[in-house]
């Protein structure tokens, strides 16, 4: 384009149709009205929250939330404790999830740890990948502790939030930059880790029985 | 003759198999303490009264090994034990109904076992797995968690802290005041308060309706998934409303009507302010409906 500019001829022309351009135009209706009266109406602010820009509102969750995984595998490490070995080993696993859940005895049978959108898991931080893939090994041990019954219906809700996670990643690849969707996501994470470390919590809790 | 030796002998351990063995003990406890109580099947009954005692009657299923019962200080400890050998749905719970200071502060655990509080004033923490929680709560915090047991909440218009988490559980909750957090997956909540000062709801695909008055500088913070989000508030409203959506619909029967996000897209959003706006309403969803309305 540029170097076509620079051909005189074109250059001209170009300018000589710039300068038939009206000087302005005038509207057809009178705009000040509808500015006045917008102008003067209240002031409501939407979505405080949202102004600060949804990168660094995605950075401070992110970071809420892995601080939050992490406090939860804390909270879940000192209720362990008397616990078997296996399962402190299991706490302490590396934070490639899958190559734990694979690893770790008795974890054969654990849920699978699946790559999430938003850059995966990965992107949520090391600290976060490697408390849900705590949870998640964990849970798999704790599940058993739980009626046949109960268990399908955790893993059928479990389930459901990994579907609400992948329809939101679906819409997030049409609209990338929709904030709602992400704040979406975020939660919904937080939601996955929160409902581990629920489940995991209630079969801690549930009542012991005496060696047969 | 023969014969009725094996239907003796059948009677009799089959009698022996359904065995139930009555219990009724008492022991001294504090008027403010706390009473942790755990039991997989069966019953809790639990209700407050005006004696420093805990008494705990009923009957315990041939599966139990045995009913810990114990006061130390300021807390008391009613456990359920059951043999090893017992498995699930083998009827090898126990019905208590369990009498307590009415001050107490109660922590309950249960599998199957069904959860009944009434008259108690102290702090309560229920959690069951599938056992249905029944319960009434005053000016303490209450924190009621299940798996897929429903939940029926009574409260007495007083200002207090409730946090309630299902996963699959439906919950029932009428007379609540001040702040709530309400989660579940699957479960439907219908909550309806006197007065919200404070509310998080969250959903992923359960429905979820709530009903009240807002207090002057209420927050209410709601989302969903794809689960239905109901709003009846108390007029007059003064609120300032942020609602939007991914693809869901948005009613309103008292503000502005909801526009499109953008020309093309299925998204709605919908923000305004209602009388002086000092509450704050804050709704999202991915694909769930939203309803606001006023009585």
């Amino acid at each position: 384009m540029k170097d076509e500019l620079q051909n005189g001829e074109e250059r001209d022309e170009v300018l000589q149709a710039v300068g038939q351009l009206p000087q302005s135009i005038e509207p057809q209706r009178d705009l000040w009205p509808e500015i006045a009266s917008r102008l003067d109406a209240p002031v409501t602010s939407r979505r405080p929250g949202v102004q600060m820009g949804w990168t660094l509102a995605l950075a401070a969750g992110l970071g809420c939330m892995a601080l939050g995984a992490l406090l939860t595998v804390g909270l879940m490490k000192r209720a362990d404790t008397g616990a078997p070995n296996t399962l402190t080993a299991q706490a302490t696993a590396p934070a490639n999830s899958a190559t734990a859940a694979a690893t770790t005895p008795g974890a054969a049978d654990a849920p699978q740890v699946r790559q999430a959108s938003l850059g995966g898991y990965a992107m949520l931080g090391p600290e976060y990948e490697q408390a849900r893939a705590t949870l998640m090994i964990g849970l798999a041990e704790r599940l058993d502790r739980l009626p046949p019954l109960e268990r399908q219906k955790v893993e059928r809700n479990l389930n459901e939030i990994r579907r609400a996670l992948g329809e939101l990643n679906a819409a997030l690849k049409l609209a990338p930059n929709d904030t709602l969707l992400r704040e979406l996501l975020l939660n919904t994470y937080h939601d996955e880790l929160t409902l581990l470390a629920n489940v995991n919590q209630i079969a801690d809790s549930i009542p012991s029985r005496t060696p047969s | 003759m023969i014969k009725r030796y094996f239907l003796v002998a059948a009677l009799l351990c089959s009698s022996l198999a359904f065995a139930e063995e009555d219990v009724d003990h008492s022991l001294q406890a504090d008027p403010k303490g706390d009473v942790d109580i755990s039991n997989v099947a069966g019953s809790v009954s639990v209700s407050g009264w005006d004696r420093q005692v805990v008494r705990v009657t009923g009957s315990l299923g041939d599966g139990v090994e045995r009913l810990d019962f114990t006061s130390e200080g300021k807390r008391t400890v009613i456990k359920v034990v059951l043999k090893k050998s017992t498995h699930w749905g083998d009827g090898g719970g126990a019905d208590l109904s369990i009498r307590v200071p009415s001050g107490s502060r109660l922590d309950i655990n249960t599998v199957s076992a069904d959860i009944d509080v009434h008259g108690v004033t102290g702090a309560q923490r229920l959690q069951a797995v599938s056992g249905e929680v029944s319960t009434e709560v005053g000016a303490e915090e209450a924190e009621v968690k299940t798996v897929s047991g429903d939940v029926v909440l009574r409260g007495e218009s007083k200002p207090s802290v409730l946090n309630l988490t299902t996963v699959s559980g439906n919950a029932q909750v009428s007379r609540i005041a001040g702040e709530m957090i309400a989660t579940t997956v699957s479960g439907d909540f219908n909550l309806s308060a006197e007065t919200i000062a404070r509310a998080r709801l969250r959903t992923t695909s359960g429905n979820l309706s709530l009903r009240g008055a807002l207090v002057g500088d209420a927050r209410v913070d709601s989302e969903t998934i794809s689960g239905d989000l109901s709003f009846i508030f108390k007029s007059p409203i003064n609120a300032e409303f942020d609602v939007e959506t991914f693809s869901g619909d948005i009613e309103n029967c008292f503000g502005p009507r909801s526009q499109s996000k953008s020309e093309h897209g299925p998204g709605r959003e919908l923000h305004f302010r209602q009388g002086d706006g000092k509450a704050e309403v804050r709704i999202n969803s991915l694909s769930g409906g939203i309803s606001l309305c006023d009585r």
